[in-house]
């Protein structure tokens, strides 16, 4: 899916379509100010609200599309009642009369592919799933929905209370600096990665309370190497105390975990190589020079070797707390698990949180307005909640963390686990929106993670300095597709 | 001649005869256990998972606890299964159809019928075999949605078409026919046009009872590989009107990892009907495969 032979042919496709796309009637957007930054870091600035020009309103004669479609990727017999709940309830009450129809169109990288040849076409859907990258790529073609078009509007738009409610960082992740900050997504939940530990054996080593600082978890990570946990799986794997996978989401926790960013979102560069990064993978090298950390071998490995009592410390999403918590103790002998934040230099944590939002394709203003309508609503806080529940991600309203947080179903580890991590939301930061993030993830960062770690001797710096070099050639080539 | 000096001999080449053949045969049986051993592993791991808790697939253990028979319903209501079953058998049984028609007529052709350039254009059949089908996933996509060429309808996305029609040509059963029909005596073509045949009559009446083994092999690999089909149905579907069953597996893998016990209960499912076609195909499959001239 993400070979090179594909980000080829993806490449060519989009050039084709930006070549060939007709003119299609579009409102001319509204002009915003740009003034605050709601995030904790130099991330993407939000759009504050503004009152639409008196005189021109583009979206007064416009009548919302009845018929809309919406592609999604949730699958499982909860998701998709509460999909279809939702989604039910939507086209029942609303004054619109609008009727949203969910189809489920394969995973984030299918409907990737679906979309890429019919962008700025009229089968494209109304309202889709995607990662903020993903949406990014779609945009070099001019082909998504600026969403700052009508998030103000004195009718349609989301009232400021609203708005403030969503967290920070959840609500800046969509708007995309390298296009103008115009904002292609709306967050309807996120996952985060957090550190998984197995607090009785951290007990069994002398320990108190999990690692806060690198120092600590370096110290924990490289006990648990020397000393078996008594209630490992009889003829598990040997014992460790990290488990590193080979996946850029963890480079970008744990340079976010060091105070560094992937991007800076001034000069719409990568910076894999900052102090930080350096730092940070330094750090982890020496875990590894040291005996105390191995990679991960096989898919979802660590949560095997976490449920089997051999790994101390497991980092990854949130989203995989129900299998930490299936796997703990499926031999009959459970443990006190939980989360926490990455082990951090900075004062407060810094974790990355990710996830899909919804975005709306052009088409006509008709089905814009209609699809807006419907992602409002999706968004919601009552609704929010209501999908929170029955998905198992984070709400990404703040009022109504608590409602979600009581109704996790889970064990009672789990439970306390969400309500953890729920707790660690408002520290949350995210990793690159730009096109060809994705090329840059496989090519590039995950080979650098590759080499710091199988090679424990050679240079951190250098190499980070090359990976950095090579993830901005990727982005400049993308971006000279842009339309 | 003394011939007591012999027999000892004799003997003792006899039991080493034996011997040798029996260490042998010990041999032989070892590789072969060891090989029936690599293949029945993965079938029994998947039987195993498929019976076991989530926790007890996610910490790797060789057998459950107690079995989860539960699983096999879980799986079957999780996924709308009984809407894609019936989906899946109907696209199999069209595309099969299809193929059948078109492997035999083309694999005739090619194999017995003397045409300006039939080698020619023999060899771009077989050359399409060497394209990867990733490399064909896009533009087959726009021809299917009708961008590329109008189509009947408009589009065929959502379709019962788009499911069948692209798999109802194939260039290795064409291949594996053209093969077999190659091979059949002129005799046979000589002495059925004296009686006044022409090849259509020549091809149903002669040709296609003669060529059960090779047909029904034809018949299987369409089958596996139309029950099988995942990537392409999972584009050009987006709706379950005709979602296979192996998209509605698809369903147990989300973000955070597989629901592994799940997913092998679908498996064993959804692997039965391909079981139940090669029992009843076994003999012809594999005399089909011993005549085309594919048994390396």
């Amino acid at each position: 899916m993400r070979s090179k032979l594909f980000s080829f042919l993806a490449v060519v496709m989009i050039a084709a379509m930006v070549l060939g796309a007709c003119a299609k009637p579009t409102v001319a957007p509204t002009p915003v100010e740009t003034e605050v930054p709601v995030v904790p870091t130099d991330a993407p600035v939000v759009e504050e609200p503004t009152e639409a020009p008196a005189e021109v309103d583009p979206w007064a004669e416009v009548v919302p599309a009845t018929e809309i479609v919406w592609w999604h990727q949730h699958t499982g017999s909860a998701r998709e009642a509460a999909i279809a709940k939702i989604v039910s309830d939507f086209n029942a009450n609303n004054e619109w009369g609008i009727t949203v129809t969910a189809e489920y169109a394969g995973s984030y990288g299918d409907i990737f592919n679906k979309m890429l040849p019919i962008l700025n076409t009229t089968d494209v859907p109304d309202v889709v799933v995607g990662y903020q990258n993903q949406v990014a790529t779609y945009q070099l073609a001019d082909s998504m929905f600026d969403m700052n078009e009508l998030i103000n509007h004195p009718v349609y738009g989301l009232t400021q209370e609203e708005q403030d409610d969503f967290y920070p960082g959840f609500f800046a992740q969509d708007v995309l600096s390298l296009f103008d900050n115009q904002r292609l997504g709306l967050a309807p939940n996120r996952s985060m990665e957090v550190m998984y530990y197995n607090m009785d054996w951290l007990r069994e080593l002398g320990f108190e309370a999990p690692p806060t600082t690198p120092e600590e978890f370096k110290a924990m990570a490289c006990a648990a190497a020397a000393n078996p946990f008594s209630g490992a799986t009889e003829g598990a794997a040997s014992p460790t105390g990290y488990e590193l996978s080979i996946d850029t989401s963890r480079f970008a926790s744990w340079t976010f975990a060091f105070g560094g960013d992937m991007f800076d979102y001034n000069t719409n560069q990568f910076t894999l190589n900052s102090d930080a990064a350096v730092e940070a993978w330094t750090f982890l090298q020496s875990l590894f020079a040291d005996g105390c950390a191995r990679l991960v071998t096989e898919n979802y490995g660590d949560q095997t070797d976490f449920g089997n009592g051999t790994l101390l410390f497991a980092v990854g999403s949130s989203s995989g707390l129900t299998y930490y918590g299936d796997a703990v103790g499926a031999d009959g002998t459970p443990f006190d698990w939980s989360v926490g934040a990455l082990p951090h230099t900075s004062a407060d944590p810094v974790m990355n949180v990710y996830g899909a939002s919804v975005s709306i394709p052009k088409s006509t203003p008709e089905r814009e307005l209609a699809a807006w309508l419907f992602v409002r609503y999706y968004t919601s806080a009552a609704v929010n909640a209501e999908w929170a529940k029955a998905s198992g991600y984070f709400p990404v309203k703040a009022s109504i963390a608590d409602e979600v947080t009581a109704e996790f179903a889970g064990t009672d580890e789990a439970k306390i686990a969400y309500a953890t991590a729920i707790s660690l939301l408002p520290y949350g930061v995210f990793e690159p929106p730009v096109p060809g993030y994705d090329f840059v993830r496989d090519n590039v960062i995950e080979p650098a993670m590759t080499a710091i770690v199988d090679d424990t001797t050679v240079d951190v710096r250098a190499i980070l300095d090359e990976a950095n070099v090579n993830a901005n050639a990727i982005l400049a080539e993308q971006m000279s597709q842009i339309k | 001649m003394d011939n007591s000096s012999i027999l000892p001999t004799h003997k003792k080449g006899k039991k080493k005869f034996y011997l040798d053949r029996f260490l042998g045969k010990a041999f032989l049986y070892l590789i072969l256990i060891a090989g029936a051993l690599v293949f029945i592993f993965p079938f029994f791991w998947m039987i195993s998972n498929s019976l076991m808790t989530l926790g007890e697939t996610i910490t790797r253990q060789l057998l459950p606890k107690v079995p989860q028979w539960v699983n096999y319903k879980e799986a079957w209501d999780q996924a709308n299964f009984s809407k894609y079953f019936v989906n899946s058998v109907l696209v199999t049984l069209g595309t099969l159809a299809g193929l059948l028609v078109t492997s035999i007529l083309a694999g005739y052709a090619f194999g017995r019928i003397d045409f300006k350039g039939k080698n020619f254009l023999f060899g771009i059949f077989l050359a399409t075999m060497m394209i990867p089908e990733s490399v064909t996933l896009i533009p087959n996509y726009m021809l299917i949605r009708g961008t590329i060429i109008p189509l009947p309808g408009g589009t065929w996305i959502n379709t019962y078409w788009a499911l069948t029609i692209p798999f109802m040509a194939n260039a290795f059963s064409i291949f594996l026919l053209r093969q077999f029909f190659a091979q059949i005596p002129k005799e046979l073509w000589d002495a059925a046009r004296i009686d006044g045949c022409d090849h259509l009559r020549f091809l149903i009446q002669v040709v296609m009872p003669i060529s059960k083994a090779p047909i029904m092999t034809v018949l299987l690999f369409g089958f596996t590989a139309s029950w099988n089909a995942f990537q392409w149905p999972l584009l050009v579907t987006t709706r379950d009107t005709w979602r296979p069953l192996m998209v509605g597996l698809y369903g147990f893998v989300q973000e955070a990892g597989p629901y592994t016990h799940w997913l092998m209960a679908g498996a064993v499912i959804t692997i039965i009907p391909i079981l139940l076609v090669y029992f009843v195909t076994q003999k012809q499959f594999t005399q089909g495969i011993a005549t085309t001239g594919l048994k390396g």
